[in-house]
């Protein structure tokens, strides 16, 4: 009985497993043995050992390009994160004030519109995307020079592809935490209030560790989708603002799909999902714990 | 009641500001400036679609312009072969959403109702791949999809099979079957129904909100993608509609950003619609997502 249950389970995550297999699961790892080798294009392997990432830590654009890369990533994914929940908590707030009216449809739904068009709307060549653009214009700012407007350019465009991120951000992220704050327990919301003490220590002590793993879950998500996100900043940094002012991920495709250097693109990859991605993980994991043992929901910090 | 003593309890009725009428039209004030505010970069984006490109950027701002110039729009199907773009969007965006729905509801049914050995350990694995960025595998699926093995590279189909599997469209279909109540496979097992029955015909139809859900996410997605597009195509033949927007600039960004501003509208218009039929959907589950935790 418990062979045919199984089976049949097996039967029903076959083409799951088949697909995580071919696609994600395999080529993970076949990601890391290519940063491995001298791989161009689709040439032969040769092992390499840690050629690839010693050209990385040599090549004499990379900490320019990680520099911009993190600071693009912790502007964005910090002020998504804050604009997000607090925009969340807000809107969780009013509609609990509103549980009984019709009114409160329109919460959710001022979500989905706003993730719905503000990721629609951000898209190539959009908005502050085409500002960059008419900055170089001569009819925008007439009393500069070409160079000067450019120049500006340069100096703007962290900030230029931070902004285009958050909003394209940051609906989807409410909407995580909207869920999140919708389903924090009433009673314990309640018994924290009883408990007494201004509104900004419940928010402290109670609801960012309730949340806590939304939270988690939310930033982790955002820092790999922003590691993900390639059309703004390619556009903005539109090939004249120099190698070193390029992301991660824009050199990625440069060195791999358009050099063909297969193996050294993967040694990028590594180490920049090692240097991101797992630190965060690991940071934020711990961030919630932290909140766990600090927080009201620990019974040694509540009021005798 | 000779002899006892009457407490008089006074309640004090306090009304909450926001439960005052003026309270109710701020509430009301403040959902219509965030809808505004949400709803401003479409309008503008509509607003000098229609411009020339001398009037796109205005030192004040012009919100509403009445000298309409419709020769964007025809400048997109000018410049780009928009219809062809579009249609590759669709079978781009649709495949995906096919071959997600049929790929995660068959998984989600199976962690959520059949009980088997190391469900709990799949489970998580299929969850942690969610922690795999996309750059992490494109290259070996690049290598998969060339001509030395799959020989995709340049169709539409290197677009869709890589994006069929979604850890997302899994835990949100599990979620759905797991909200099912467990007495109608009790009573289908008792007809005589097998598991195949079962889920085709009783567990697939409830969940159709869910399911419905995650296509219209999955769809969103796939339409707006440029990473896997500008990877895997790179002949105009079978560019979805990202691509074109991106040609549209032109040469060193020489483009009219009109023209690029009427290519947007008319992208998103796919979008609009398949939002507006699918609203009902969203709603519904984002509220049950917040009430069932």
């Amino acid at each position: 009985m418990k062979r045919r249950r199984d089976l049949l389970a097996a039967l029903f995550l076959l083409p799951l497993f088949l697909y995580l297999l071919l696609f994600v699961l395999l080529p993970a790892l076949d990601t890391l043995a290519i940063s491995l080798q001298h791989r161009v294009n689709y040439g032969p392997r040769q092992f390499a050992g840690l050629a690839n990432y010693a050209r990385l830590t040599a090549n004499p654009l990379m900490p320019s390009i990680a520099g911009f890369t993190f600071l693009q990533l912790a502007s964005a994914v910090a002020i998504t994160q804050a604009l997000a929940l607090s925009l969340a908590l807000g809107a969780a707030w009013l509609g609990r004030r509103l549980a009984h009216s019709p009114r409160t449809a329109l919460l959710p739904a001022i979500g989905i519109v706003a993730a719905v068009f503000l990721y629609r709307g951000f898209e190539p060549g959009f908005s502050l995307t085409s500002f960059h653009l008419a900055l170089l214009d001569s009819e925008f700012l007439p009393w500069l020079a070409f160079e000067e407007r450019w120049r500006i350019v340069g100096t703007m465009v962290h900030w230029l592809t931070t902004l285009v991120t958050v909003p394209e951000f940051a609906g989807f992220t409410f909407c995580v935490y909207l869920l999140g704050a919708l389903a924090l327990p009433r009673d314990v919301l309640d018994a924290a209030r009883v408990d007494g003490g201004p509104a900004w220590r419940r928010l402290w002590t109670v609801t960012l560790p309730l949340l806590g793993p939304t939270i988690l879950f939310a930033t982790v998500t955002d820092l790999l989708r922003a590691m993900q996100m390639l059309d703004q900043p390619q556009i903005l940094l539109s090939d004249s603002l120099g190698e070193g002012s390029s992301t991660g991920l824009i050199y990625l495709i440069e060195v791999s799909f358009r050099e063909g250097l297969f193996g050294y693109a993967a040694a990028i990859v590594v180490a920049s999902y090692v240097v991101v991605a797992l630190p965060a993980a690991l940071l934020g994991n711990r961030g919630v714990r932290w909140l766990g043992r600090k927080g009201w929901l620990n019974p040694a910090n509540r009021m005798p | 009641m000779a002899g006892t003593t009457t407490t008089v309890v006074r309640e004090r009725h306090t009304i909450n500001p926001l439960d005052r009428p003026w309270g109710q039209w701020l509430q009301t004030a403040f959902l219509i400036a965030i809808g505004l505010l949400t709803l401003m970069p479409l309008l503008w984006v509509i607003s000098t679609s229609f411009r020339t490109l001398r009037d796109s950027f205005t030192v004040p701002p012009v919100w509403i312009h009445f000298d309409f110039d419709f020769s964007n729009y025809q400048s997109v199907f000018d410049t780009i072969p928009f219809l062809n773009m579009l249609k590759n969007s669709f079978y781009y965006a649709g495949g995906a959403v096919i071959g997600g729905a049929a790929t995660s509801a068959l998984a989600g049914y199976a962690f959520a109702r059949l009980q088997f050995r190391g469900r709990g350990v799949l489970f998580w694995v299929v969850l942690s791949t969610m922690m795999v960025p996309g750059q992490m595998t494109i290259i070996p699926v690049y290598i998969l999809m060339g001509v030395k093995y799959l020989n995709l590279v340049n169709t539409i189909w290197s677009l869709i099979v890589p994006s069929v599997f979604t850890a997302f469209g899994i835990f949100l279909l599990r979620q759905y079957f797991r909200q099912i109540p467990g007495d109608y496979e009790e009573s289908a097992l008792i007809d005589g129904a097998n598991q195949w029955q079962i889920f085709r015909r009783i567990y697939l139809p409830l969940a159709a909100p869910g399911i419905a859900i995650l296509s219209i996410l999955t769809f969103n997605s796939r339409w707006n993608d440029y990473f896997t597009p500008l990877v895997f195509i790179n002949s105009q033949h079978a560019m979805p509609i990202t691509m074109g927007l991106v040609e549209l600039q032109g040469e060193w960004s020489t483009g009219s950003i009109a023209v690029v501003f009427a290519g947007i509208v008319l992208s998103v218009i796919p979008v609009i619609v398949v939002y507006i039929f699918g609203q009902r959907y969203l709603l519904e589950g984002l509220m049950m997502g917040g009430i069932k935790g």
